[in-house]
């Protein structure tokens, strides 16, 4: 469903609920026009929603971030200095103290450093990722929300308490991204590619909460709908900011151990 | 090496050109920018301290051998 989707459905509950809530009043405008006012707002619930961004625009950005990557590769899933090792084995008949002090100050921690550039790197890949991922969800979620909501709604008739559940598939989005591990010595990640990409990615999903709402009339299932959307905003921010702490944190690894990257 | 530090710059060129507006993100972009743009100019220091270090040692080298040649010629310890 897009976004523009949603405020129809939006909409078509509030219409809805104005009708259902209407029935039986006769033909009494004043009742009418406070039964309208009572449920008015019921759309702008959702256009915070609305604003969200489009988990698609992601696509194009992950991709360039993964090309950035693949440019610090060797393209066999190794990380990589490319001149480095050739540089190595061209400069073996090079010898003496200046020889010694390159060797040493930049042929044999280069590697490392690029494994740790990279890491970074893949931890802004993995931020990206994890961004669509929590906006796919939240809008499946949105979703959720509106049409149980139309439903409960139309089911307000019934001579039961209408229930429905909405699942907040948002909390199990991956975007438990980790920061770059602090003070595991000059290489942070092992294992090419595959293993930073272990390193920066999802600890695993969490389990996504299910709620069950219930209500009577439709004035309750508009204020239960109020609030799934406000759980749903409050599960948004908490996921942006596990991803944003992983962001800040490996942004402080960078600023307090420049040196860990070959950043003099 | 030369090849190297392009590879650096194109990343940094590269990883700055990904449009996004989280503060956060782009923040830590800026800081993996400037730690490849600056890798690259090491690297490129890196290359011409190599390229004058092993001229001066081929020059050293050739001198060690002129000397060599010079002493043997001469009839100095070498010979013996």
């Amino acid at each position: 469903m897009t976004y523009e989707m949603l405020m129809r459905h939006a909409a078509d509950m509030r219409d809805l609920a104005v009708s259902v809530a209407s029935a039986g009043i006769g033909d009494d405008p004043y009742r009418r026009r406070s039964i309208e006012r009572e449920f008015a707002d019921l759309p702008d619930a959702f256009r915070p929603i609305a604003g969200f961004p489009d988990p698609r625009v992601f696509e194009a950005r992950i991709e360039r971030v993964r090309d950035v990557l693949r440019g610090l590769s060797t393209g066999d899933g190794e990380l990589a200095a490319p001149g480095i090792g050739d540089l190595s084995s061209s400069l073996r008949n090079w010898q003496g103290e200046a020889a010694e002090r390159f060797k040493a100050g930049f042929v044999e921690p280069w590697p490392a450093f690029v494994r740790n550039q990279c890491t970074v790197g893949v931890v802004l890949k993995a931020g990206l990722e994890a961004q669509r991922d929590i906006w796919a969800r939240a809008r499946q979620d949105a979703d959720q929300i509106a049409e149980q909501g139309l439903a409960a709604v139309g089911a307000c008739g019934d001579c039961t308490r209408t229930e429905w559940t909405v699942t907040f598939t948002v909390v199990a989005s991956v975007a438990a991204i980790v920061a770059v591990p602090v003070g595991v010595g000059l290489a942070l990640a092992a294992g090419g590619i595959a293993g930073l990409a272990q390193v920066a990615a999802a600890t695993g999903p969490a389990e996504a909460p299910r709620t069950t709402f219930s209500a009577d009339d439709p004035a309750e299932v508009a204020d239960r709908v109020r609030e799934a959307v406000t759980q749903l905003r409050r599960h948004v921010h908490e996921k942006q900011d596990e991803v944003h702490r992983a962001l800040r944190d490996t942004g402080r690894v960078l600023t307090d151990q420049p040196g860990l990257f070959g950043w003099r | 090496m030369p090849a190297l530090a392009e590879t650096y710059w194109r990343a940094a060129g590269d990883l700055r050109a990904v449009p996004h507006d989280d503060a956060e993100w782009v923040s830590l972009r800026w800081q993996l920018v400037g730690v490849l743009a600056a890798a690259g100019g090491q690297v490129e220091e890196a290359a011409e301290a190599v390229r004058v270090a092993v001229v001066r040692y081929a020059e050293a080298d050739d001198g060690a051998g002129r000397e060599f040649r010079r002493l043997r010629d001469a009839g100095g310890v070498l010979r013996g």
